[in-house]
């Protein structure tokens, strides 16, 4: 946090319409908008929504990009197109199921630690410690390999990691932020702990939360994109953007299309996050690593 | 006839969010050779912007819109100038704890300021050795030596800020511009850096500008102060007789918010704080926070007549002859 | 000395945080399946098998004592075998990461090498459209899949440059065994076809690696660089004459690579599980390619050890990081705060 100043959750909110002056979080809240309008719709909008997941008719396979099929078909003659928009659908799902569980686990346990400090403290330290002693990609494919892949146990094995990120962050916030004037205010006018760490000091530590879960959220896609890449997380015949990819690996080299739409398109929502996430850090001059 | 210092009509604004904002309005000032002046005025004043265009080190979003400013005879508003008048005057900053580089020894970093003013002229190490040597010793804290090892970051704030003069003393300066110098420090050691400050203008017979929101420290250093409210000189005159016989509302706001026994407190006798629109207000700067204001106070800013001699006021209810609770 | 306690104190603390990896590793391989020794032999094992297994492990008894057999056998070199290679798991590593730590030295070196000047000449007054070319590497490099990265490089490279070296990591006959790592022992026994060819093995995985990383660092050192143009002491130095190189090399960049440190430092850990990745796009032979074999087919002592490995392996590293750190910063290594 760069200054002092007291901030309620109302001044947040507003301040988060200055977001929009920015034309590169701009441009992140477009497509960001853009990609969850076309997942919500998928069933709607998709030329051929039967097409997303079981689904086989070899003798449409490989067609290459035309009107019909705007992003050609695959190596079992399902259109592109319709699963790289319901893979959008997979790909948001699991960012937000892992991370709202996370942010609310995590800055709950940091929360408490900061504020009440001694033993408490010293235990979420060390237990994030040891959770985060490996990679989270390593992590992930530890547990996924040993429950099995499955999209339930994709999401189970991020949900057991990312808690202590916001565990972390949030203790550090709430170690410096508890000593500013306007909480030692609060207390002598005999506010309880509970309205000190959910009214004094959460708000004051939401700018550098909302940065972090925007690339969080980039990263998580990631993640999950890279287990699907590997065969170790959710398995075909699921849309998935990363299994997309590496099944299309394959004719990467004659039908480029296979790979190449699913690859841009999660590209651009990570990359959509990104912009989002930096933007906010901009805005408020927070430090989110 | 030129003085030594010269500021004329300086106009400066900050580009910020795509608006630009007038921060400093008609700032004239001069200053003779080892005259010690006093620039007085709360945070957002203008003070220590005015300080910076003298140095030419201006922030990349300010830009001087009209004025000028010579120094020694020299424009300083053009880049050589600037550097010319660099080479004569050194600056002293608020915080010492952030104004030095906390990552290298005080003998490095004294040996490269040395370094810079000897433009390649040749000296031997024993020279250097000695020119800091005897730098730190005006400033009284080379103490036996082991200063030149530390880090920055494990001495006190007062001895940064002797440091941090004996950098500037190395330059042998003709003027020195001291920001704020004392603000962040302790009480007894503001007294002592300032009569160290006072003790070395004299020796030295440098000019000084000292920038304060403490009144009691103008009045004890400075031959001539001038008061800043909003971007704008609102009185000035020869330090004394401004304590003697204020005549702007705001310096007597000031005087009268010194606490008897002198502590170092300020500004507490005047309720509010400066407002942006003051900045850009069709009337006089300081009318919102004015308990004399009148109706034409409101309408035009009023300009910097001398009202006694040597000292002049910007202020309508002055002209007419005095402060008299409306 | 203070220095010493300081190291002392990190130590410590990294021997805590493994400890707390062996707890969590034992309770990933011992307690969360139902079955350990099922898992870790495969289900071709006879029951009997099986059985024997269990008692050899211990698991009558109380878990406490099964926690210590385990970390004793651990520590004897007694990993268990894996049911892919018959052959015991921490032979298998040794064999296995020399490639991928080969792989990823040469990343973050590359990445430093890189990354550090040209966030330096980016945030010098002359690079407007350099600053562009980070800021864009920055924002697509951390975006863009290192899958995606290593395919395309694939694809490009043959198609429009005719350059083969795009699987494996040489195409001759491998150097005499020295450290395992091919491009290192190709240097070290002067065999000059070798050193040919894994270097052009070595290009396409180093820059999909190594994309994300530069770009990172390159942005790091930049903003760095243009924060520390805001502080006072930049000022200060400025009106005592100092030049703009001086300032900018010497003053501003000590301050401005020590967050680039921190990050340099993650990012070599991290860049072991983006290996993961790359290695499979390059068919590297590597801890990679051996783990997510081991987890593709349950090979759970496989998994295990790897897991073992890649945390050692971070725990250390981040060890070695908050170290030179305080080597760096005086006022970490003299116990001040900031």
């Amino acid at each position: 946090m760069s200054d002092s100043s007291v901030v309620r959750w109302q001044n947040f909110a507003q301040s988060f319409r200055r977001l929009t002056y920015d034309r590169m979080a701009l441009a992140g809240l477009v497509m960001l908008a853009a990609i969850v309008a076309l997942a919500l719709l998928a069933p709607y909008i998709t030329p051929y929504p039967n097409e997303a997941g079981a689904y086989a008719n070899f003798g449409q396979a490989f067609l290459s990009p035309s009107l019909s099929h705007l992003f050609g078909t695959d190596d079992v003659g399902r259109d592109v197109f319709t699963r790289v928009i319901f893979g959008f659908r997979i790909s948001l799902f699991i960012a937000v199921v892992v991370l709202i569980p996370s942010v609310i686990l995590g800055v709950t346990l940091g929360l408490v630690a900061g504020y009440y400090g001694g033993w408490v403290e010293a235990l979420v330290e060390r237990v994030t410690d040891v959770f985060l002693a490996l990679p989270a990609l390593i992590f992930a494919l530890v547990i996924a390999g040993i429950l099995g892949p499955s999209l339930q146990d994709v999401i189970i094995a991020l949900l057991s990691l990312w808690w202590n990120w916001y565990a972390r962050i949030m203790f550090t916030l709430t170690k410096s932020l508890k000593n500013q004037p306007y909480v030692e205010a609060a207390r002598v006018q005999g506010a309880g702990a509970f309205r000190i760490m959910f009214r004094e000091i959460l708000p004051n530590a939401a700018s550098t939360l909302s940065a972090k879960m925007m690339l969080d959220a980039g990263f998580i896609i990631l993640i999950e994109a890279g287990m699907g890449f590997l065969g170790i997380g959710v398995r075909p015949p699921t849309p998935d953007l990363g299994v997309m990819v590496a099944n299309g690996s394959a004719y990467i080299a004659t039908k480029w299309w296979i790979p190449v739409f699913p690859s841009i398109a999660l590209t651009l929502l990570i990359l959509a996050f990104n912009l989002i996430g930096n933007g906010i850090r901009d805005l408020f001059d927070v430090k989110v690593i | 006839m030129t003085s030594f210092l010269e500021i004329n009509g300086l106009n400066l604004s900050v580009h910020s969010d795509g608006r630009v904002l007038p921060i400093l309005s008609d700032v004239s000032l001069t200053l003779e050779r080892s005259e010690a002046v006093a620039i007085v005025g709360e945070t957002g004043s203008g003070k220590t912007l005015t300080a910076r265009a003298v140095m030419g080190v201006l922030p990349k979003n300010a830009v001087i819109r009209s004025g000028t400013i010579t120094f020694n005879g020299v424009n300083v508003l053009t880049k050589e100038g600037a550097a010319a008048a660099r080479e004569h005057i050194a600056m002293i900053f608020q915080n010492p704890m952030s104004s030095i580089n906390p990552l290298f020894r005080v003998e490095d970093q004294m040996n490269d300021v040395l370094n810079w003013s000897l433009h390649g002229r040749k000296e031997t190490k024993e020279e250097k050795t000695s020119r800091i040597r005897s730098a730190l010793e005006g400033a009284q804290c080379y103490g036996d030596g082991k200063i030149l090892r530390m880090f920055p970051f494990q001495l006190s704030g007062g001895m940064r800020q002797r440091v941090m003069i004996a950098m500037a003393l190395l330059r042998k300066p003709s003027l020195l511009i001291a920001d704020e110098p004392t603000t962040a420090l302790d009480v007894t050691t503001q007294k002592e850096i300032l009569s160290l400050l006072t003790k070395l203008t004299k020796e030295e017979k440098m000019s000084l500008i000292l920038i304060t929101h403490n009144l009691g420290i103008a009045r004890e250093s400075s031959m001539k102060t001038y008061v800043m409210y909003a971007g704008r000189v609102v009185e000035a005159g020869p330090t004394a007789q401004i304590f003697r016989k204020p005549l702007h509302p705001y310096t007597k706001g000031l005087i009268d918010s010194i606490p008897s026994l002198d502590k170092s407190r300020s500004m507490e006798g005047i309720d509010g704080e400066i407002a942006q629109q003051d900045r850009a207000a069709v009337g006089c700067c300081f009318a919102s926070r004015c308990s004399y204001a009148i109706d034409k106070c409101l309408t035009r800013q009023p300009e910097l007549k001398e009202l006694a001699p040597g000292q002049k006021v910007a202020c309508y209810v002055a002209e007419q002859g005095g402060l008299r609770v409306v | 000395m203070r220095f010493a306690e300081f190291v002392a104190r990190r130590v410590l603390l990294a021997l805590v945080t493994l400890v707390g990896l062996s707890l969590l590793i034992f309770y990933l391989s011992r307690i969360l399946p139902a079955n350990p020794g099922r898992l870790a032999l495969g289900p071709y094992a006879t029951q009997a098998q099986v059985a024997a297994y269990d008692r050899e492990l211990g698991l009558s008894r109380p878990l406490y004592e099964q926690y210590f057999y385990w970390l004793w056998n651990f520590l004897h070199g007694q990993w268990g075998l894996s049911i892919v290679t018959k052959d015991n798991v921490l032979h298998d590593v040794e064999i296995h990461f020399p490639a991928t730590f080969e792989l990823i030295t040469i990343s973050i070196i590359l990445t430093s090498l890189i990354g550090i000047p040209l966030g330096v000449i980016a945030a010098s007054r002359r690079g407007k459209i350099l600053s562009g070319v980070v800021r864009a590497l920055w924002m697509v490099g951390v975006a863009i899949p290192s899958f995606t990265v290593g395919l395309g490089l694939q694809v490009i490279s043959s198609y429009w440059f005719h350059f083969n070296a795009i699987i494996g990591q040489i195409s001759v006959p491998p150097p005499t065994h020295v450290t395992g790592m091919l491009w290192v022992d190709s240097i070290l026994t002067g065999n000059w076809p070798a050193f040919v060819s894994t270097s052009q093995h070595l290009l396409l995985p180093e820059i999909a690696l190594s994309l994300a990383g530069i770009g990172q660092i390159a942005q790091l050192t930049y903003s760095g660089m243009l924060d520390e143009t805001e502080e006072d002491y930049y000022l200060a130095l400025k009106t005592f004459g100092a030049r703009s190189f001086a300032l900018d090399f010497k003053y501003a960049l000590r301050s401005a690579l020590i967050p680039v440190l921190t990050v340099l430092g993650l990012l070599y850990a991290s860049l072991i599980a983006n290996a993961f990745l790359v290695e499979e796009v390059f068919s590297w032979g590597g801890l990679s390619t051996y783990a997510v074999t081991a987890m593709q087919s349950d090979d759970f002592n496989a998994i295990v050890a790897t897991v073992i490995v890649i945390g050692v392996f971070y725990v250390v590293l981040n060890l070695l990081v908050d170290l030179s750190l305080g080597y760096i910063d005086p006022r970490i290594r003299l116990g001040v705060g900031h």
